[in-house]
């Protein structure tokens, strides 16, 4: 699996995402079912099918299964057809409100389903005073990072009684002091993010994310939630 | 300086202005309810506001304090949508929504100090929380009006109404999973982990989905429907509380 992830991380997975919206573009007329009411109603309930089977038996892997990225093609292509048979009115005219809920869905799906082999989560331990670059990847493969974290100290904050309030790791990369706190991770580069994810006297648990897709992940969150907005404002009528 | 010990009389005003408002929309009197709701807004900031001066710190570190700004934005996703939409009942809803978490404050003070951890403390907790709340009673009655239809018999007129409820809590639920994943990203690393809540929440979202796209598409008969909305309504249930009693919520990220 590992292996299939790396031959379809990028550039391979932006050429075969840049061919398959090219095919639907070209097809689409061809194929017309993939944008009719019975091809829209299939695919979002295969969907939630599959995500009601993860929801009770609290299998996640099975994302990673060949169903679920069937089922997941299907509602793209469906999304990515129906999309390009109403992005307008017989006038002409763009129908805003349409593009935002279904490009913006798209777009977030788009992202992290051809997104997923550039992924990288890793995970190191440090201790005070100590100089790393060695981190685990979360299947358990041990990895070096390309610079040296060194953890300078950790600090709790807490309430009067006692409770913790905010726990702040200072570290050192690249002879640069960052501080880094729970729901403040550090950025970095291209997609890049590092969190602190656990804490102790003396060390902390930091959290290497690698997700050069995020950016394309959050821009159809925020059309879909403009698309939210345009539903609240219009109502059934829209 | 403004306290929790000054609370009680900003409680006092803002519920009576909200018990005003919620007559007047009741006897038809947009003005007037528009105008009272908007005190209670007014009465709610004030506090908020005066509180925030007193801590030297926003107020959204405390379970009382998160209470505060449900009661808070309540009130004020009740207002726009009945402005929006001008409905009697929204109102009233609202206020019995928003004065709810005001007594919360005002009968039980220790939640005052009860502090939150650090996992919560974001500027996201406090709208992802409230539009969640706020959309699953609007579902909750979208949820009773299919109940209603498939008892009783339903018609095109008590599906009008299902429909304007469903896609106003639709638009609400949406920015509530949005800006959870948002935080989420911030947060654990992740848009999205398909954490059980998180899962149940896009099933939830998916049912509506899928509603709303029968209705446009004029398929399926009124029956179907309603108990498409009743199977979405109970994944609600599920999302809210019933997943914590799955196996699988024993590593769910949302267990604090």
């Amino acid at each position: 699996m590992d292996r299939l992830f790396d031959i379809l991380a990028f550039p391979t997975n932006l050429l075969l995402a840049a061919l398959w919206v090219a095919i639907c573009c070209m097809t689409w007329k061809r194929f017309r079912f993939l944008a009719s009411p019975a091809a829209v109603i299939s695919s979002i309930l295969l969907f939630m099918g599959s995500c009601i089977w993860i929801g009770v038996s609290g299998n996640v892997a099975f994302t990673g299964s060949v169903f679920f990225i069937i089922v997941m093609l299907y509602l793209m292509t469906v999304l990515l057809c129906v999309l390009l048979r109403g992005w307008k009115t017989a006038s002409g005219k763009l129908r805003y409100h349409f593009i935002l809920h279904h490009a913006g869905l798209l777009i977030a799906l788009g992202s992290a389903f051809w997104g997923s082999p550039d992924n990288r989560q890793m995970r190191m331990l440090l201790h005070e005073g100590e100089t790393s670059s060695a981190a685990v990847h979360m299947n358990g493969k041990q990895s070096t990072l390309k610079d040296e974290i060194s953890l300078i100290s950790i600090e709790c904050k807490r309430y009067e009684n006692g409770t913790p309030m905010q726990y702040t790791a200072t570290i050192s990369i690249d002879e640069q002091t960052h501080s880094i706190q729970v729901n403040h991770p550090l950025s970095r580069g291209i997609g890049e993010d590092i969190y602190l994810v656990g804490t102790g006297d003396d060390y902390c648990i930091l959290e290497i994310v690698n997700e050069p897709w995020k950016y394309f992940a959050l821009v159809g969150i925020i059309m879909m939630i403009a698309g939210a907005v345009i539903l609240f404002i219009k109502g059934p009528r829209s | 300086m403004i306290g929790w010990n000054e609370f009680i009389w900003f409680g006092a005003g803002a519920t009576v202005a909200a018990l005003v408002a919620s007559v007047m929309s009741f006897c038809s009197r947009r003005k007037a309810s528009v105008i009272f709701a908007s005190v209670t807004i007014g009465i709610l900031l004030a506090f908020i506001i005066g509180l925030w001066i007193t801590l030297d710190r926003p107020p959204m570190r405390t379970t009382g304090e998160t209470r505060l700004w449900y009661s808070f934005f309540a009130m004020v996703s009740g207002l726009a949508t009945y402005l929006r939409w001008g409905y009697k009942w929204i109102l009233p809803f609202s206020s019995v929504l928003s004065t709810v978490f005001i007594l919360l404050n005002i009968l039980k003070p220790e939640i005052h100090d009860q502090t939150l951890m650090p996992a919560l403390q974001s500027p996201w907790f406090i709208p992802h929380v409230t539009v969640y709340m706020f959309s699953y009673s609007l579902l909750g009655c979208s949820f009773l009006i299919a109940l209603y239809s498939l008892i009783k018999g339903s018609d095109e007129k008590m599906m009008k109404a299902a429909d304007t409820l469903v896609y106003i809590g639709t638009a609400f639920l949406t920015f509530g999973m949005l800006s959870g994943s948002i935080w989420a990203k911030q947060a654990w690393g992740h848009y999205w982990a398909w954490d059980p809540k998180e899962t149940w929440a896009l099933i939830t979202w998916l049912g509506y989905i899928l509603y709303i796209h029968l209705r446009i598409l004029k398929k399926g008969q009124a029956n179907i429907l309603c108990i498409l909305l009743i199977f979405a309504f109970v994944c609600l249930q599920m999302c809210w509380w019933g997943v914590n009693l799955l196996p699988a919520a024993e590593n769910s990220m949302h267990i604090y």
